[in-house]
């Protein structure tokens, strides 16, 4: 199969795939971790898309059926907004599969084709370690520690640590993607 | 902290343009305010210290020009004290309602070490002054509110802040966020029916054309923090400092003026578009809730407390 | 600025996700430019800039338009299209558009519509005979409906960076999109006569009441929303919860070709297809925010006052310029950076935000069918197996037809004005 960086792939798949990966016997113990890995994060990203969603249904019903609004459900759908964002970048990243120009690559030959996209994936890694450094020092500033949401006081570094966090994880995909094309060349 | 040390910061003695950002519009009061400000900064220093100023959120929301001046990578801000509210629960202070009855007290208020010690309470940046906007007031579409019964299952838009949701739903009103650029359709198509604002921003952000019923309650100040990074602070020589705390007090006393004006202005131009004004009938239930809030605020909390108490002594 | 230029094309170039090259490209300016200390604002940056109230929308409508198409909702709409126009000479071409119109007054993005729709049709259209390309740079084309009839997730992005009414957006979009449609119909008229297309026979009166009948669920939750907005039960970024929650309801209840089986693998992809533009947008922010501080949009706006005087030249300027973006870069990235720009100073000439805007973003959506970066283009051929060059040229056309209708929409602003004006 086709494993471009693109998200054709990805769009193009919306029959009924079980999501859960098949571990094979031969699999590589570094794989198995991985998959481990890619399965927690769907379910958080599940989890997020699937609450955002019923906290604004609940903003609806709550002011217009009952008549007594809730405080604070647009805040919870924005903290989700913040996870699904980074989530999901990482499940592309994953699966090798994120929006880029890859006609003119195409055209080179294949030892170098894998050449490039190795360089490519140093490229996210030095990129994600560097947001991951100052992702970390941002959330652990005092400044943010102390910090709280308007309206239901949450402190903020609770929604926030989904950016270090997703950078460390963008980290290791990445270290994983270069380790895949380089048993693939 | 420590990223202070911009690109511009190093030459001590040469020229300093100071960063600010704030959030409105050019033609805003704030915006003039910040004019005046870089006047006298440059009168004052002879051309060694000006601002370099970039409204209308062009370098991001409130929370983003805070955390910004916080880190550094921004030197100056207008914050409101409801962004500051959410650094240190202290600054609901701003939020009490029917302490301040003008705008007179209000500025009175701000200069008050109860006032500008609430700015100890956050990392990282040292405020130096108030700004204000217009008093606050309910804007609503066809009868006019008169009485605490009319808000009675109204929803009002209220910016989403502990103290302020409270205070309206012990009103007896339904107390709805609705964030700012959605408000205009919310308003118009009865999402809300009632918005908690100032007379600005119903004139200049149009609600006017959808509510036609204004009462000037003046239930609250709505104050903002001119605030600078701290270690940038820190590293301006006294008279420096000096010469910035200067200029922003004259800065201070033209948004003062302007804001007077503008409350008339405003108000004779909401009349002009055939807006109604009516007065509450009867402000003590207001004043019984009231008690309430500042009661439960002020026991959580001790610069609440010391501050409710300075603003009566200034309101007497 | 040059160098950051040059940056920016070579990582474009060899493959770097576009996310990331934004990223990189941002990094290596506050690098030469010495604004070191922004550096340790990025995360603060990238994080609120997705944590807007307008953007919600975006997750929310592609959670409906994926509840949508597993729940037999889009079957239903391209049977119902199949009734009302089949039976006309290139019968299923005129299908494509009607149902590609049906799926935008649900679905926001050409994406997605044209991941749906390249599946289901365009094997079909090739069994009756259409040229695989021909059906292709239809499908590819006729997609470009979704983001302009409402809802619309450029449209979205536009309202939250202008502070525009994205309900006004909404509403101003509607005549866009359907001029767009018969733009598309015209082509196919023409096509059908020169190469003798195919036509499928009259739907028995039996047949077309019952294809009315089965589609009615799926046709109603569009009229439900906009009802919903217009009376204010909920705002516009609401509606698109409401929207998936009655996708649900119909595909599970009325359908039940939804089963709640399906429902992780629809969350989990809801995620990542968002994400392919939230996190574009996170970058692109970045960048943005880089070019304000370096009061690039002052500059810009005295530079293009004193090129043209008049509101034909610069929306002129605005038309070509964007075009020329669009074939470059994300649509997402495009408008965050150049909006906080441009909007200032069209209103400067007197342009209405909500004209310029739709303007803008239907601009910028036609890029997505222009190469070397053209997202639909990317999905259509991976999908119909027919080579991105071969479907760049055969999609020209289609795309002279987007432009002319972008000339109106530019220069008569009341294609885009005048219904938001009637709500007012
Ligand atoms: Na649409
Ligand atoms: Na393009």
């Amino acid at each position: 199969m086709n494993q471009e960086m693109d998200n054709k792939s990805l769009l193009a798949s919306n029959e009924n795939e079980d999501l859960s990966i098949l571990v094979e016997a031969d699999t590589h113990w570094i794989d198995h971790i991985l998959n481990r890995l890619t399965r927690g994060i769907e379910i958080l990203a599940m989890i997020s898309v699937g609450l955002m969603c019923v906290s604004l249904i609940l903003g609806v019903f709550f002011r217009k059926i009952l008549k007594s609004p809730l405080i604070g459900t647009d805040e919870i759908a924005m903290f989700f907004m913040l996870w699904i964002t980074f989530l999901g970048a990482c499940i592309a990243l994953s699966k090798r599969d994120m929006v880029a120009v890859t006609f003119i690559v195409e055209k080179l030959p294949s030892t170098l084709q894998t050449k490039m996209k190795v360089h490519c994936q140093i490229l996210i890694l030095g990129i994600s370690a560097a947001l991951f450094y100052y992702g970390y020092q941002w959330v652990m500033t005092t400044a943010l520690i102390n910090a709280t949401t308007a309206a239901l006081k949450i402190p903020m570094w609770i929604p926030n640590m989904i950016f270090p966090l997703s950078m460390l994880i963008m980290v290791i995909y990445s270290i994983a993607n270069i380790r895949y094309y380089l048993k693939q060349g | 902290n420590e990223q202070s040390s911009g690109n511009n910061h190093s030459e001590k003695g040469g020229e300093r343009k100071i960063k600010i950002g704030h959030l409105a519009p050019e033609n805003n009061v704030w915006h003039q305010s910040l004019l005046k400000f870089d006047e006298e900064l440059k009168s004052r220093s002879n051309g060694r210290l000006s601002l370099d100023i970039y409204p209308n959120a062009t370098l991001g929301n409130e929370a983003d020009m805070f955390q910004q001046v916080q880190a550094g990578s921004l030197d100056m801000m207008i914050v409101t004290a409801a962004e500051m509210a959410n650094y240190s629960d202290s600054f609901s202070a701003w939020f009490m309602p029917f302490i301040l009855k003008d705008h007179e007290d209000s500025y009175k208020m701000a200069a008050t070490d109860e006032a500008l010690g609430l700015f100890d309470n956050i990392n990282g940046v040292e405020g130096l002054g108030y700004y204000f906007a217009g008093m606050r007031h309910v804007l609503t579409k066809g009868n006019p509110i008169t009485d605490i019964d009319d808000f009675k299952g109204a929803s009002i838009r209220v910016t989403p802040s502990p103290a302020i949701v409270d205070f309206w739903e012990k009103v007896g009103a339904g107390p709805t966020p609705v964030p700012l650029p959605e408000l205009y359709s919310a308003f118009q198509t009865n999402v809300v029916n009632v918005i908690d604002i100032d007379l600005d921003a119903t004139i200049g952000n149009a609600y006017y054309e959808v509510g036609d019923q204004l009462t000037t309650m003046n239930h609250m100040v709505w104050a903002s923090g001119v605030v600078i990074n701290e270690a940038l602070w820190a590293d301006f020589s006294e008279e420096e400092q000096k010469i910035i705390k200067e200029a922003l007090q004259v800065s201070i006393g033209f948004n003062k003026e302007n804001n007077i004006e503008r409350e008339e202005s405003n108000l004779k131009a909401f009349k002009e578009q055939g807006g109604k004004v009516t007065e509450l009938s009867n402000i003590k239930p207001f004043m019984k809730v009231a008690e309430e809030i500042h009661k439960k605020y002020g026991g959580q909390d001790d610069s609440i407390q010391t501050f409710i108490e300075k603003a009566k002594e200034i309101a007497e | 600025m040059l160098i950051a230029g040059i940056v920016f094309l070579v990582l474009l170039l060899i493959g770097l996700p576009i996310a990331y090259v934004l990223g990189a490209t941002t990094i290596v300016y506050m690098l030469l430019s010495e604004n070191l200390n922004m550096l340790v604002s990025i995360p603060q940056k990238m994080s609120t800039s997705v944590q807007n109230y307008g953007l919600l929308a975006i997750p929310l409508f592609v959670l409906a338009g994926e509840l949508m198409n597993r729940g037999g909702i889009t079957s239903r709409l391209i049977g119902l299209s199949q009734v009302l126009v089949g039976h006309f000479r290139g019968g299923l071409a005129y299908v494509n558009v009607v149902t590609n119109m049906f799926l935008a007054s649900i679905i926001g993005s050409a994406n997605a519509q044209t991941a749906m729709m390249s599946k289901v049709i365009v094997p079909e259209m090739e069994k009756q005979g259409y040229k695989k390309e021909f059906s292709s740079a239809l499908t590819a084309s006729a997609s470009l409906i979704g983001p302009t009839i409402p809802p619309s997730i450029p449209f979205i992005l536009y309202g939250v960076i202008a502070e525009v009414s994205i309900a006004s957006m909404f509403i101003g979009g509607v005549i866009p999109g359907i001029l767009l449609g018969i733009g598309f119909i015209l082509l196919i008229s023409l096509f059908s006569i020169k190469e003798k297309y195919p036509k499928q026979t009259k739907a028995s009166a039996q047949k077309m009441f019952k294809s009315v009948l089965v589609a009615l669920p799926s046709i109603s939750i569009p009229l439900l929303i906009v009802l919903g907005i217009i009376s204010g039960f909920f705002t516009a970024t609401e509606s698109a919860a409401i929207a998936s929650l009655l996708a649900f309801l119909v595909g599970f209840f009325f359908y039940r070709e939804l089963k709640l089986k399906d429902l992780p693998n629809i969350l989990v992809n809801t995620a990542v297809i968002s994400s392919i533009v939230t996190f574009i947008v996170a970058m692109a922010t970045m960048f943005g925010w880089l070019v304000s501080f370096e009061k690039i949009p002052q500059t810009m706006a005295s530079f293009l006052v004193t090129i043209t005087e008049s509101q034909f030249g610069f929306l002129l300027i605005c038309l070509i310029l964007f075009l020329f973006i669009g074939m470059i870069m994300e649509g997402a990235a495009a408008m965050i950076i150049l909006v906080p720009v441009m909007l200032p100073v069209a209103v400067q000439y007197g342009i209405d935000p909500v004209h310029f805007g739709i303007m803008i973003c239907l601009n910028l959506t036609l890029g997505l069918i222009t190469p070397p970066v053209g997202t639909v283009l990317f999905i259509t051929s991976s999908i119909t197996k027919i080579s991105f060059e071969r479907l760049s040229k055969v999609i020209m056309p289609f795309f002279a037809v987007g432009v002319v209708v972008l000339l109106i929409v530019t220069y008569i602003p009341a294609v885009t004005t005048w219904l938001p004006s009637l709500i007012k």
